[in-house]
């Protein structure tokens, strides 16, 4: 069964009010250790969440056994659920139906690759290693996502996606790289695991730096990792209603250097395109920040409703199991810059850090932005404008805003960097963001060298 | 400083009948009065250190590859109260209940905030303090506790999303502990 077909049977088993969300899964992931093939997944998998609704009260099950037998399950499990909610008032009632956005993100090539295929990807990266050993994968899937209710509301969305991550890594030393497409066309695994091992080599005989506040430029890695988390709390919503969020108050107002322009853009091609939402709301580009002005934050129906004051849903509802957090950008997008290279930025800034990738991270302080971690796999000291000697992995504690608030130039081409990292069900997204250049970042310890 | 991994707690969220390997639940020491003693394992890994029969191979779910990762973790009790604890501390801070947490691919530089903190003089708890944090290097760290409180005072707390491995994977586990006390903790960092 397709996706669509599976929200349709479970959604057949219900008498009443109620919405279906069905997810199916065809994914390989070849993965390698010590430059050796360890442990290949492959993933076949069809999922349906249920959310049943007894006027005000909400119920919500999952399975993936989709027999009658376990359809009729997951509905007794959805009202029971909704028997013992509590009411929620202001409940907007379920989407109604749409025509969603054409997009791209479906390649038959991709959704074709095979074990053999996935398997022949890794073996070109673990090659082009040479005599560094790496540590990754090559992955591709085929995912299918589809909405279904009794409001008459029908969408389906195909998806391919590509990803190979290496980390090379020594006793002395250890780099990193990774490339995301829907298209496993663009994906060059030995150009992945070359450019890994190659930063890695670079970082043998690390040394410390004393803690203090440097200039630094960062690579897409760390910088899409940042605003990542970032995101979760001030981009969304709930965060907004919640006063969690650094654009608590400040909407309108310049809260970052005008060089930096954010958009929440799932629409966009060179991303992982999506139609709608977990609820089937049309996806609609967000500008979240223009010319370092709070401009928005992403919503779905459930926060709309409660913020009232003509709040809509911008198509950003979450998968059921983090309805929690309310709703979340999932394709946040940087304005490049003008700077050709990332040897541009590194003269701009003269004396600075140069930061390949963040590990780790942690919300200190969601309301200031604060955010700590760790850096890794290629942290260097630039010195009269170029990238100089490798450093050990440096802990931060950065104010994303004050971050983001004196930017020398970002680069001009950005880069996807995959965010999901294939926790539960298979839902690619990313950041395209660029590399930048960053007048203040503060680190506040030093860690171990670099390697294993 | 005692540290015991057991699977069998009762009520703990990394509690389990056997791992994903198929090998029975076992309570084992790791760390026996400061000193390194035994490694959570797989059968793949228990053969290779020649250390017992692994049973700590857990997945996420059913098509995820089990990984070596904890079960419950337990700080084991020493002796007295939390008060005897503030007692002898003329200038310190008590920290409460995490609530951000960051360590290094080594796990050993790490931060932690915590929800609620308070102010410890002359041996007593004074004024809250909000967004306190801890930060250290992990042996360090550890190195400068010198006193747990009593069984009277250990809790199995948890948490449902520790994460680990790449793809990521994500666990219940549980970690008993009582009140401890530690010597020359950097604390405070903000950016």
């Amino acid at each position: 069964m397709n996706a669509l077909e599976v929200a349709k049977a479970a959604l057949e088993t219900v008498d009443g009010e109620a919405e279906a969300v069905a997810h199916v899964e065809h994914s390989g992931l070849a993965r390698f250790a010590g430059s050796e093939v360890h442990q290949p997944t492959l993933i076949e998998n069809a999922i349906v969440t249920l959310r049943v609704v007894h006027d005000t009260r909400l119920g919500v099950a999952t399975t993936n056994r989709l027999d009658e037998a376990g359809l009729e399950e997951l509905a007794r499990r959805a009202e029971d659920a909704a028997a013992s909610a509590p009411a929620d008032e202001t409940f907007p009632g379920l989407a109604p139906p749409v025509v969603p956005p054409s997009v791209e993100g479906f390649d038959d090539e991709t959704a074709a690759l095979g074990p053999d295929d996935q398997a022949r990807l890794a073996a070109a990266a673990i090659e082009a290693g040479a005599d560094v050993p790496v540590y990754g994968f090559f992955t591709s899937a085929l995912s299918e996502l589809a909405v279904m209710s009794t409001t008459g509301l029908s969408v389906q969305q195909r998806m391919t996606d590509a990803m190979a991550l290496v980390v090379a890594a020594d006793e002395q030393g250890s780099g990193y790289a990774e490339q995301t497409a829907w298209r496993a066309s663009r994906i060059d695994p030995a150009a992945v695991a070359h450019e890994a091992a190659e930063k890695a080599r670079r970082t043998r005989g690390a040394a410390e730096i004393e803690p203090g506040v440097y200039r630094a430029v960062l690579e897409p890695y760390a910088f899409a990792e940042l605003l990542d988390y970032f995101s979760h709390d001030s981009f969304g919503a709930l965060g907004l209603i919640d006063k969690r969020s650094y654009l608590t108050d400040r909407l309108g107002q310049k809260v970052f250097d005008e060089k930096i322009c954010i958009t929440d853009d799932a629409l966009d091609s060179r991303g992982l395109p999506k139609a709608f939402d977990f609820e089937g709301t049309p996806k609609r580009p967000v500008k979240l920040v223009e010319q370092g002005v709070a401009r928005g934050v992403v919503w779905d129906r459930a926060t709309a409703a409660h913020a009232g004051d003509g709040a809509e849903s911008t198509g950003h509802a979450s998968p059921a199991e983090l309805r929690d957090w309310g709703p979340l950008p999932s394709a946040l997008s940087v304005q490049p810059g003008s700077a050709d290279s990332v040897e541009e930025l590194t003269e701009l800034i003269g004396d600075g850090l140069y930061i390949t990738r963040v590990h780790y991270l942690g919300v200190v302080h969601p309301r200031e932005g604060v955010v700590t971690g760790m850096t890794r796999d290629g942290t260097f000291r630039i010195r009269n404008g170029k990238i100089a000697e490798p450093l050990v992995n440096l802990r931060f504690t950065i104010a994303v805003p004050d971050f983001l608030s004196d930017v020398y130039e970002l680069t001009n081409k950005a880069t996807l960097v995959n965010s999901q990292n294939f926790y539960g069900e298979r839902y690619p997204y990313g950041v395209m963001a660029p590399a930048i250049a960053a007048e203040r970042f503060p680190v506040t310890g030093v860690g171990s060298k670099p390697g294993i | 400083m005692n540290i015991t991994a057991d699977p069998t707690t009762p009520g703990g969220l990394g509690s389990f009948g056997f791992d994903d390997e198929g090998v029975p639940a076992e309570r084992m020491p790791v760390v026996e009065a400061g000193l390194l003693t035994g490694f959570l394992a797989s059968r793949e890994t228990a053969a290779r250190i020649n250390a017992g029969n692994g049973g700590s191979m857990r997945a996420d779910g059913w098509n995820r590859m089990p990984l070596v990762r904890m079960t419950n973790l337990h700080l084991e009790p020493g002796e007295g109260t939390l008060e005897d604890l503030l007692a002898d501390v003329d200038d310190g801070v008590y920290m409460e209940t995490n609530r951000s947490w960051s360590i290094d691919d080594k796990r050993l530089n790490f931060q932690f905030g915590t929800q609620i903190a308070w102010e410890i003089k002359k041996g007593k708890l004074g004024r809250m303090l909000r967004d306190a944090t801890y930060t250290g290097i992990t042996p360090q760290f550890w190195g400068s506790l010198d006193a747990v409180a009593g069984r009277d005072s250990w809790r199995l707390y948890g948490m449902t999303n520790c994460g680990k491995g790449q793809p990521g994977q994500s666990a219940h586990v549980s970690h008993g502990a009582a009140p401890a006390r530690f010597r020359n903790v950097q604390v405070g960092v903000r950016s």
